[in-house]
């Protein structure tokens, strides 16, 4: 059986490949052994169809026989999200197909994006990213365009990652060192945190890989 | 489109396809997938499906796949041989929107019957008959791996000649490889004049043969169809776009349906840059595949925006 995991982008692939890692080594006593074969990066909902297109063929070829999608709850929330994703999905596969289909939209409160829960769980202290609060009042009272909630955390993250978690001798190999990608393998984040959201999404990936 | 272009076609028997459906074809078509896939058999379950217009076409047809396969130049040869590879299309039996063409062996008594059914209609011939007529349609060109030999290249050119289309020609080729001044048959032999001196084409290198093939082959496929194995062969890939925008620009003032093949990513990307470009004609990449679990081959078309998509996302396009 192979398990095909679709999240939005590169940044969420880089997170879910470090939680998942983080799952298999946390489970000891006859754990469901994780299989999500492949990632593939969406670049965003409105790209979903041109993705599920693609994944359809891989389908037809025998090659996956189960997927999952992982995307953010955004402004429009769960059960918005849920249905565009099944009304896109309908339009590319029909009623008649032999694939599981499993959905998480990852949301704090019913609403956000990844980056919104990643702010949730960082382990780190984040001097640096959180005097961007100050920026963001700043820049109110200059009547600056607002920024969204969503770029907010966005920027957040890539502060958490760049100033609060990389070495002054990391910074010499920035690019390479201070990426999201190398972020996220380093212990900046608590996947052990009893929060809500990260259990539910623990959960979800458990159940996607063992069914 | 015009009617005369195929749109679908269903193959009930021949070679490796079984019961196999395709629809959604376009005036220019490119097909991409595995090595043995069945993308050359397509292209031949295509070739003889509008070349079977009687029983000479389709004589013809059966038995110049099996030569070009091999790189032979069938006339000349015995008429045993020829009966022989014929008869390995036994079975065969495709359907489009063009035509139905069936052909079917039978032995009695010692006596093979050939059954032959085309364009509605039925014809019988047996082993014991001799004097066996082949035809060719110039408008269905069908260019192997290796490209045309010279025969056919010169045969082809007369139609580029008929057409006043020499200098079209000689543009091409200049564009291709500055150093090729002028195209010309001399002593049926094609030859480029290269710096000054008429060179054989055989001196030189695959890709310009395989481009003089093409080229030509569009001028005699006026109103036709085109059929390019391996349309990249021994072509440069900084050349591809240059050659597909050629492509698609004869597709449309010749008015030829194109079906090509293709294993390469630079090739298809080249493809895709050019279908943007050129909104009047009608164009898709399609993939040639098998499921591996119930080893059937199916098809897939992508349009431009899709391929465009798979191209920059890391898709699996390629039969993979």
């Amino acid at each position: 059986m192979s398990n095909l995991l679709i999240v939005e982008s590169e940044n969420d692939k880089y997170f879910f490949e470090a939680l998942i890692e983080y799952i298999k080594v946390d489970i000891k006593v006859d754990p469901p052994i994780l299989s999500v074969d492949e990632y593939e990066c969406l670049g965003g909902i409105s790209k979903l169809k041109n993705k599920l297109e693609s994944i359809k063929s891989q389908v037809d070829k025998g090659h996956v026989d189960k997927l999952g999608i992982i995307f953010d709850a955004d402004k429009v929330g769960i059960e918005s999200r849920k249905q565009t994703i099944n009304e896109e999905f309908d339009s590319v596969f029909g009623s008649e197909h032999d694939l599981g289909i499993e959905v998480h939209i990852l949301n704090i409160d019913g609403y956000g994006e990844l980056e919104t829960l990643l702010r949730q769980i960082k382990s780190k202290p984040s001097e640096n990213s959180d005097c961007l609060d100050s920026w963001r009042l700043c820049r109110s009272s200059k009547n600056l365009p607002e920024i969204s909630d969503k770029d907010f955390d966005k920027l957040w993250v890539s502060f958490y990652h760049r100033y609060d978690s990389c070495s002054n001798q990391e910074k010499k190999q920035a690019a390479r060192k201070c990426s999201n990608e190398a972020s996220f393998k380093k212990p900046i984040y608590d996947f052990s945190m009893e929060q809500q959201e990260l259990t539910e999404l623990k959960e979800f990936l458990l159940q996607f890989s063992s069914k | 489109m015009s009617n005369h272009f195929i749109q679908k076609i269903e193959i009930d028997t021949f070679k490796c396809f079984t019961k196999f459906k395709a629809d959604s074809f376009k005036q220019v078509n490119l097909i991409g997938g595995k090595n043995n896939i069945g993308k050359t058999a397509l292209l031949e379950a295509c070739f003889i499906n509008v070349h079977a217009q009687d029983t000479a076409t389709f004589l013809y047809a059966m038995h110049g796949i099996k030569y070009m396969r091999e790189n032979l130049n069938f006339l000349g040869k015995k008429e045993s041989a020829t009966l022989a590879f014929i008869e390995q299309c036994n079975q065969l039996l495709i359907k489009s929107n063009i035509n139905t063409s069936s052909f079917q062996v039978q032995e009695k008594e010692g006596i093979k019957e050939y059954t032959l059914e085309f364009n509605g209609k039925k014809a019988s011939i047996t082993n014991v008959v001799s004097g066996l007529t082949f035809n060719e349609i110039h408008s269905i060109q069908f260019i192997d791996n290796f490209g045309l030999n010279n025969n056919d290249i010169a045969d082809n050119y007369s139609y580029v000649q008929k057409n006043d289309s020499e200098s079209k020609l000689n543009e091409i080729l200049n564009n291709f490889d500055p150093s090729i001044e002028f195209f010309k048959i001399i002593n049926k032999k094609p030859q480029c004049k290269v710096n000054g001196k008429y060179l054989e084409i055989t001196e030189l290198g695959d890709g310009t043969r395989h481009l003089v093939s093409i080229i030509t082959s569009f001028f005699a496929a006026e109103d036709g169809y085109l059929f390019i194995d391996e349309i990249d062969n021994g072509i440069h890939y900084s050349q591809l776009e240059n050659i597909w925008d050629i492509i698609l620009s004869l597709s449309k003032t010749l008015n030829v349906q194109v079906f090509s093949t293709t294993h390469s990513k630079e090739c298809i990307e080249a493809f895709n840059r050019a279908q943007k470009k050129e909104n009047d004609i009608e164009s898709a990449y399609f993939e040639l595949a098998k499921n591996i679990k119930t080893d059937k081959i199916f098809m897939r078309d992508l349009d431009i925006d899709q391929l465009d998509y798979e191209l920059t996302h890391q898709g699996s396009y390629r039969g993979e």
